[in-house]
């Protein structure tokens, strides 16, 4: 069962410049999804680096799965926390599907048997030698949801703005990937703009991001 | 001015290759428009580095071709930029980002504009900013080509002209299909009488 703890957070990029998280504290455990909504330049991009220890609060703690983030191994946090940025598609490396979902594999340690059989539901090309930068760019946002979900497959994974949530295959997608995680116990946190019709998601808690501390709606 | 909402099925040709939409779109309307491209947060031009140096090299590159309607401390105030003048342009957020591309790209004196996909990593109260400030402009016509029309619906302070992409032309409606009988999930609003398809909660 997984859990993220995040007490006290006060974060600003510089020293002269105001709070973004300002006494921000969250506690989310046993397969519960928080939907972050928040007015552009809320916070809700640097709230997910931090939970990923892509930034480093003044303040505060970050525990994951009762772990202090600090403790854990940089090599090691692939497993525990993703952040799945709102420009994932610049995170791809490989040239073909196929040596990107094995790269992804070998950071992580996933054994690729069995990943593979969950690839179909992602509505991903069957041909995996395609270039990820050549798919269509909703393709390119499952392909990452797939990475990161599937073969990283982490304790707390962090999804940052959802591209095209109007359309089927991307929400279909997302709502599947929630409804496992669920399942399994892991949290799952996704910000964006606005309230979002999510369907099929068991203990969804939904939180606005508003003078950098999150309140639950 | 014209105001024009465009509703395409195709997500993907929207934010990755809309040249064909943008054609149609001038055909169908027998003009040219200056297009505002959704490419994510590739707004700053990289010549500069702070939001208040970028907006004065912007608006000094506009008015040598086409002009611009608001000078630079004009175009902070109106679009409610003022707390961003001083910070570098690669610190904002993605949305503030691309919220200060759609500034200095409708402060152009193009009289047709084409908007792509404005409602993506846009909050509401952009939206209503950019809405108010293009009201007040002598545009002679304003296209937003959009997946998801709720949002324009609800935020837009005027009443649109409604096109449909349908294969290889655009057509006028007098509402959109509801996309719920078409196969894409979703619920079923109402704006007037226009049915509309959207994922987006009222909040």
């Amino acid at each position: 069962m997984s859990n993220l703890d995040l007490s006290g957070i006060y974060f600003r990029h510089l020293t002269s410049l105001p709070w973004i998280l300002e006494d921000l504290s969250l506690h989310l455990s046993d397969g519960e999804t928080a939907l972050l909504v928040g007015d552009n330049g809320s916070g809700k991009s640097t709230l997910g680096k931090l939970i990923a220890g892509l930034v480093t609060a003044e303040r505060g703690n970050v525990l994951i799965d009762k772990s202090d983030l600090a403790s854990i191994e940089v090599s090691m946090r692939p497993k525990r926390v993703v952040y799945m940025g709102q420009t994932s598609y610049l995170q791809f490396f490989c040239s073909s599907i196929d040596e990107e979902i094995r790269f992804a594999a070998k950071i992580s340690g996933a054994v690729l048997s069995e990943v593979y059989p969950a690839y179909p539901q992602f509505r991903l090309p069957d041909d995996r030698t395609l270039k990820p930068m050549d798919l269509p760019y909703t393709a390119m946002w499952r392909l990452q949801l797939f990475l990161f979900s599937v073969v990283f497959n982490p304790s707390v994974l962090f999804i940052d703005e959802i591209v095209a949530p109007g359309a089927r295959a991307q929400m279909d997608a997302l709502e599947a990937v929630v409804a496992r995680r669920s399942e399994n116990g892991q949290v799952t946190i996704l910000a964006y703009q606005r309230v979002l019709r999510i369907e099929a998601v068991p203990k969804l808690r939904r939180f606005h991001l508003l003078e950098g501390r999150l309140h639950e709606m | 001015m014209n105001w024009h909402l465009l509703l395409t099925d195709n997500i993907d040709q929207l934010d990755t290759q809309p040249d064909a939409l943008v054609t149609k779109c001038s055909l169908h309307f027998g003009r040219e428009f200056a297009v505002y491209r959704p490419l994510p947060f590739v707004d700053h031009t990289g010549f500069t580095e702070t939001v208040e140096e970028e907006i004065a090299f912007v608006i000094e590159a506009q008015r040598s071709t086409e002009g611009a309607y608001l000078g630079a401390e004009e175009l902070v105030e109106q679009w409610n930029l003022s707390p961003l003048v001083g910070r570098r342009v690669a610190h904002l957020s993605g949305g503030w980002r691309k919220f200060l591309g759609i500034a200095l790209f409708a402060n152009r004196k193009a009289p047709a504009k084409c908007f792509l996909d404005v409602t993506s990593h846009l909050a509401d109260e952009r939206m209503r900013v950019l809405f108010e400030r293009l009201e007040s402009q002598s545009n002679e016509a304003v296209v937003f080509c959009e997946y998801d029309s709720r949002l324009i619906f609800d935020l837009a302070p005027t009443r649109f002209s409604l096109l449909l992409e349908r294969d290889d032309r655009i057509e006028v409606v007098e509402r959109f299909p509801v996309r719920g009988a078409t196969g894409t999930k979703g619920t079923a609003g109402t704006a007037g009488t226009t049915g509309f398809y959207s994922n987006y909660e009222q909040s």
